[in-house]
C-alpha cells in the first residue's frame, strides 16, 4: 500500500473551504458504519457513511489518480464524504478489512479502464494513405496559418514603436486581447498567451515602458527567428516553435530518450483562470543537477494529483520536451513512489544561480520562469528582499501575498529557499529548515 | 550599451511617427549582438529584444551585507508531532475558535509554543479576534517575538512580554506608548506614590493618546491620595480621559466624587413607604464634568437616562436606608414606571462594584428575563452572574435542574455560561441526567436550537475523561431510540454531534501526551 496523505494534502484538494469545514466533521468514526483500505490497482479507500437518508453513502478514493465516487447527491469532487475519509485516512484510523463486493467492483472497473487505455496507446495509430495525406493537408494548412499570424504580431510590434509607447499603461485589456483572439485563430495559443501577459508587463507601475519595450524586442525576435525556422539550428527551431504554440504530443515526449535521477521537489504553484488551473510543479535532479518543470491540468475546481509535494523526492524517469534549454519534462516510469527527502536540497549562492540562468538564456532567449535555490535569509520590508549567505540581495516580486510563513520557519537564519525567477524578480515557494519542508 | 537602450527607449516612448528613430552605429566592443541600428521599428525592436536578453542574462544582485539578527536560538519547546497537525487543521480555512482556545490552552499549559510555520496564521487571526491574543502570547515563544517585532500589526505579540527594570527609567523617557504603559505599570506596582508622581511629572505634557493610555495604570493600589490628580482630569481635553477619571473617583471610597453622587441619587431616588422618584430636570455643569452623558441613547428618555447613568456611578452602600437587604429594596413598591430603569441603573452598579449579593438579589427578581426584556437588559443580566462566586453559580443551576419544573432553557444557559468550566462532578452527573431526560423526549421530533446550543454548552464543559460515560450515554440512547424514516432518530443524531464534540476534545488532550 502506498504511503498515507498528510492532512495538507488532503485539504489541497477540498474544492473550497465549506466543503473543507464539512468534511473534517465528517472525520470521526462515529459517523462511518464501515471504512478500510484496499490494495490495488489503483490503490483504493472506501466507506459507509451515515447520512440524511435511510441509506448510507458508498464513498470510494482512487488515491492514486486521485479520483473519487461517491453515491451523495453533491456535485462537488471531491465531496465531503470523500474528504472525511481522506481525513480519517490521513489520521491513521482507516484499517485494511476485506473490501465488500461494490468496492471490489469498483476497482476492478477502473484497472479495466486503465488497461484499456493503456492498451490504444500502445497501438500503432493505424493510418491509411488517405488518413496520412489528411494529416499532412492538416499540418500545412496550420504552418500557413501560423506564419500569416507570425506575420501580423510582427507587424503589430512595429505600430506600437511608429505609434509610441505613451499611454499604452493605460490602455485597458481590449488594446491587447482582439490580437490575442487573432493569434489563437492562427493557431499560434503561445504567442497569444505572450500578447495578454504584456497588458499585464504595461499596467506594472514605475518603469514599464522599459520592461514593454524589452518584452516587444524579444516578442519581435521570436517572430524573426520563426520566419528563419529552417535555418535555426534544431534545437534551438524546437524551443521557437514551443515558444509559438507548437506542442508536442506526449507520447512523443514519452518515447524520447529517459533522464533517470531522484528528483527532489522545490516547489509548486497554482495558476488559475476560469476554465484550468494549470499547476507548475519544479524539480531538481539530485545527481544530474538538471532542473525540470512538470505541469499538470485540471478543470477548474477539479483537484490535481498532489503527490509531488515540496519536500519529497521521487525516483523516476523525466523525459523532457524537446528544446534547446530542456526544462519542460513529463514524468514517465516512477522506480519508486514518491518519499519524504532523503537528502539535502542543492542550493547556491545569488552569483552562481544567475550564471545557471544567463547559461540557459543563451541557448533559449525565451525562457519565462526559471527555477533557482538560494541559500539564504528572507528580510521583510519595503521592498522584501532574499540575501544569500555571501551578503548579495535581490528584491522578491511584488504584489504577491508576503511570505511570513518562511520567514517564520526560517527564523533568520540561512537556509534553502527555492522560488521562480523572472525578470521581475524572485518569487519564493518554500524553505527547507531542520529537515522540515514549509511551504509559502 | 546603456546608451544605446536609452536611446531606443525614449524613441520608442514617443513613436516613430512624431520622432526620428535612432540611427546608432554600435561600437562592437559594447555589444556583441547588435552592430548597427537603422531608422526602422523592425530593426529597432530586434535591437531592444538583444539588448533586453543581454541585460536579464547580466542580472546581478545588489551586496547588501547587512543579515538582520536572527531569533534567539534557546526557546520553548514545541508539542509533539500530531498536536503540530492539529493545529494546522485549526488554522486552515474557517476557524473554529472553541477547539483552537482549547488547543492553545493545552500547549500554554504544558509550556509549549506553536510551531513557527503557524505562528503568522494565528497572529493574523488573533489580530482581529481579541479574546485569542493573550493565549497567542502565551505560545509565541521567542521566535513569535522576533517575527511579531518584524510587522506592526504584530506588535501586541512582543509586547505584552516588554521586561521592565524600573529602576532603568529610560524605557519611559525614550519608550515607545506600550513600553512605557509597561514602565509606568511596574513602577506603579512596587510603589503607587511613586507611580503617580512619575505620571504628575509629564502630565501637562503628553499628548491625548498617550494620558488616555497611562491614567488607567492607576486603577492598581487607588487610594485617596490619587482623588486630587483624579478631580483635576475630570476637565481633561479628552473625552476618554474624563472617562477614565470618573471611573476612577467612583471606585475610591469616600471621595467627593461619590459625595457627588450619592447627593444626587438621593434627591431623586427617595425612600418612604414606596420609592418615590423624582429624576433630574437637567443635565448640568457639574454633572457632565463628572460624566453623565446628555445626549441619551436611541429611544431611550433624557430624564431617564440621566438618573440611570447617576444611580449606576452611586456605590450601592447610599441604598442601604431603604430596606434590610437589597432583595427587600428591590421588591419595594416604586413610583410607577420607573422600576426597570432603577433596576438596570443597580444592575450596573452591581456589575461595576462586583457586589455578589446585589447581583444575586437582581437575578431573583427576575431582572432582564421574559418575553419583554431588551436585548441590553438581557447581555446586563448575563454579566451579573458573573460577579457570582463559583459555589453560588453551581448551586443554583444544581437547584434549576432539581426544580419540579422543567427549567427555562436561557437562564439554564446563561448561568451554565458563567460556571467554572469543567464542572464539579456533581453537577456534570445532574446536567448529564437532564440531557437524558430533555433527549428522550426529543426523540423523533424537532430539536430546537435553543436546547441544540446548551446541549453544546453541557458537553462543551464536561471534563474530558467524560468521554467513556458519554458514549455510553450515546449507545444507551441509540438502543432506545426507534430509527424513522429517514434514518438515526433526531436525538441519536444530536447526541452523535455531540459525542464527536466531546472526542474531538478528547483527542486533542491526547495529542499532548
Amino acid at each position: 500500500m502506498r504511503e498515507r496523505w498528510s492532512v495538507d494534502q488532503v485539504t489541497a484538494i477540498a474544492p473550497d473551504p465549506s466543503s473543507l469545514s464539512a468534511g473534517r466533521g465528517l472525520a470521526h468514526a462515529a459517523k462511518w458504519l464501515d471504512r478500510g483500505v484496499a490494495s490495488g490497482p489503483p490503490d483504493t479507500i472506501w466507506g459507509l457513511c451515515r447520512g440524511s437518508g435511510s441509506k448510507p453513502y458508498q464513498i470510494c478514493v482512487d488515491v492514486v489518480a486521485p479520483a473519487f465516487k461517491c453515491s451523495c447527491p453533491s456535485r462537488k469532487i471531491p465531496c465531503k464524504h470523500a474528504l472525511g475519509l481522506l481525513f480519517m485516512w490521513a489520521a491513521g484510523d482507516v484499517a485494511e478489512p476485506e473490501p465488500p463486493a461494490w468496492v471490489v467492483e469498483w476497482i476492478a472497473g477502473r484497472a479495466q479502464r486503465a488497461a484499456k487505455a493503456q492498451a490504444r496507446k500502445a497501438e500503432p495509430a493505424e493510418s491509411t494513405e488517405a488518413q496520412r495525406k489528411a494529416a499532412a493537408r492538416r499540418a500545412a494548412q496550420r504552418g500557413d496559418r501560423v506564419a500569416a499570424g507570425v506575420v501580423e504580431l510582427g507587424q503589430w510590434l512595429d505600430d506600437q514603436v511608429r505609434q509610441g509607447l505613451a499611454g499604452l499603461d493605460r490602455a485597458g485589456y481590449q488594446h491587447w486581447d482582439g490580437l490575442a483572439a487573432r493569434l489563437v485563430d492562427a493557431q499560434a495559443p503561445g504567442l497569444a498567451r505572450s500578447v495578454r501577459a504584456l497588458a499585464g508587463v504595461a499596467s506594472s507601475g514605475e518603469g514599464w515602458d522599459e520592461r514593454l519595450l524589452a518584452e516587444f524586442g524579444l516578442l519581435r525576435l521570436l517572430t524573426r527567428a520563426y520566419e528563419r525556422i529552417d535555418a535555426l539550428p534544431p534545437p534551438l527551431a524546437d524551443s521557437v516553435r514551443s515558444h509559438v504554440g507548437f506542442t508536442v504530443p506526449s507520447e512523443q515526449v514519452l518515447a524520447g530518450p529517459p533522464v533517470r535521477d531522484v528528483w527532489h521537489v522545490l516547489g509548486s504553484r497554482d495558476e488559475m483562470d476560469e476554465r484550468m488551473t494549470t499547476r507548475r510543479v519544479w524539480l531538481r535532479g539530485r545527481d544530474t543537477g538538471r532542473p525540470a518543470l512538470v505541469l499538470s491540468f485540471a478543470m477548474a475546481g477539479a483537484p490535481l494529483a498532489r503527490d509531488l509535494a515540496p519536500g519529497v523526492e521521487i525516483e523516476a524517469d523525466l523525459c523532457f520536451y524537446p528544446g534547446a534549454s530542456p526544462l519542460r519534462a513529463l514524468v514517465g516510469i516512477r522506480h519508486e513512489p514518491p518519499r519524504r527527502l532523503t537528502s539535502g536540497w542543492h542550493a547556491t549562492t545569488w552569483r552562481d544561480g544567475f550564471d545557471a540562468y544567463a547559461r540557459a538564456l543563451a541557448s533559449d532567449p525565451w525562457i519565462g520562469l526559471w527555477p533557482m535555490t538560494v541559500r539564504g535569509v528572507i528580510v521583510p520590508g519595503d521592498p522584501w528582499r532574499l540575501i544569500d549567505v555571501g551578503g548579495d540581495s535581490v528584491r522578491l516580486v511584488r504584489g504577491v501575498e508576503e511570505p511570513w510563513t518562511l520567514c517564520a520557519a526560517a527564523g533568520g537564519r540561512p537556509a534553502p529557499i527555492s522560488g521562480e525567477w523572472s525578470p521581475s524578480g524572485f518569487r519564493p515557494l518554500a524553505v527547507r529548515v531542520e529537515d522540515e519542508v514549509c511551504v509559502a | 550599451m546603456t546608451g544605446v537602450w536609452s536611446q531606443l527607449r525614449s524613441a520608442a516612448l514617443i513613436g516613430s511617427a512624431r520622432a526620428q528613430l535612432p540611427m546608432i552605429d554600435v561600437d562592437g566592443a559594447t555589444c556583441a549582438l547588435i552592430t548597427r541600428v537603422d531608422a526602422t521599428e523592425t530593426s529597432a525592436l530586434l535591437a531592444a529584444g538583444a539588448l533586453a536578453l543581454a541585460r536579464r542574462s547580466g542580472v546581478a544582485p545588489i551586496p547588501d551585507g547587512e543579515l538582520p539578527a536572527p531569533a534567539p536560538a534557546a526557546d520553548l519547546p514545541v508539542p509533539p508531532e500530531p498536536a503540530r497537525q492539529r493545529l494546522r487543521v485549526l488554522l486552515d480555512g474557517v476557524a473554529d475558535v472553541e477547539h483552537l482556545t482549547l488547543w492553545l490552552e493545552l500547549a500554554a499549559d504544558r509550556g509549549l509554543r506553536a510551531p513557527a510555520r503557524e505562528l503568522p496564521a494565528l497572529f493574523q487571526l488573533a489580530r482581529v479576534q481579541h479574546a485569542l491574543r493573550p493565549l497567542t502570547v502565551a505560545v509565541a515563544g521567542e521566535r513569535g517575538r522576533w517575527l511579531a517585532s518584524q510587522r506592526p500589526e504584530w506588535h501586541w505579540v512582543a509586547n505584552i512580554a516588554i521586561e521592565v527594570d524600573a529602576a532603568d527609567d529610560r524605557m519611559w523617557q525614550e519608550g515607545s506608548l506600550a513600553e512605557r504603559t509597561a514602565y509606568l505599570t511596574a513602577v506603579r506596582a512596587r510603589d503607587a506614590a511613586a507611580g503617580r508622581a512619575r505620571l504628575e511629572d509629564v502630565w501637562p505634557t503628553e499628548p491625548p493618546a498617550e494620558r488616555a493610555a497611562f491614567l488607567p495604570v492607576l486603577a492598581n493600589g487607588l487610594s485617596r491620595d490619587d482623588e486630587a490628580f483624579c478631580e483635576a482630569a475630570l476637565d481633561d481635553r479628552r473625552k476618554e480621559v474624563r472617562a477614565v477619571a470618573a471611573g476612577l473617583l467612583a471606585e475610591m471610597d469616600g471621595s467627593a466624587y461619590q459625595r457627588r453622587m450619592v447627593g444626587r441619587a438621593r434627591s431623586y431616588v427617595i425612600a418612604g413607604r414606596k420609592i418615590t422618584v423624582r429624576p433630574p430636570a437637567e443635565c448640568d455643569l457639574s454633572m457632565r464634568r463628572d460624566g453623565v452623558e446628555a445626549k441619551p441613547p436611541v429611544g431611550a428618555g433624557e430624564r431617564a437616562w440621566w438618573l440611570e447613568q447617576v444611580v449606576a456611578a452611586t456605590p450601592l452602600a447610599a441604598w442601604s436606608e431603604f430596606g434590610k437587604s437589597p432583595a427587600h429594596i428591590l421588591d419595594m413598591r416604586t413610583e410607577p414606571g420607573w422600576q426597570l430603569t432603577l433596576h438596570r441603573a443597580w444592575a450596573r452598579a452591581a456589575v461595576r462594584t462586583r457586589d455578589a449579593d446585589w447581583a444575586e438579589a437582581l437575578i431573583d427578581s427576575g431582572f432582564g428575563v421574559g418575553k419583554g426584556a431588551e436585548m441590553h437588559d438581557v447581555v446586563l443580566a448575563a454579566s451579573l452572574y458573573d460577579v457570582l462566586p463559583p459555589a453560588v453559580l453551581v448551586d443554583r443551576t444544581m437547584r434549576l435542574l432539581s426544580a419540579t419544573e422543567p427549567p427555562d432553557l436561557g437562564a439554564l444557559g446563561t448561568v451554565l455560561d458563567a460556571c467554572p468550566r469543567p464542572w464539579p462532578s456533581q453537577l456534570a452527573e445532574a446536567l448529564l441526567r437532564f440531557l437524558y431526560q430533555q433527549v428522550r423526549q426529543v426523540d423523533q421530533s424537532y430539536v430546537s436550537p435553543r436546547f441544540q446550543t446548551l446541549a453544546t454548552t453541557i458537553v462543551n464543559g464536561l471534563a474530558v475523561d467524560a468521554i467513556d460515560s458519554f458514549r455510553a450515554l450515546t449507545e444507551h440512547v441509540r438502543v432506545e431510540s426507534k430509527p424513522g424514516p429517514a434514518g438515526d432518530s433526531q436525538a441519536v443524531r444530536l447526541m452523535d454531534s455531540l459525542l464527536i464534540n466531546l472526542s474531538v476534545r478528547h483527542t486533542m488532550f491526547q495529542e499532548f501526551a
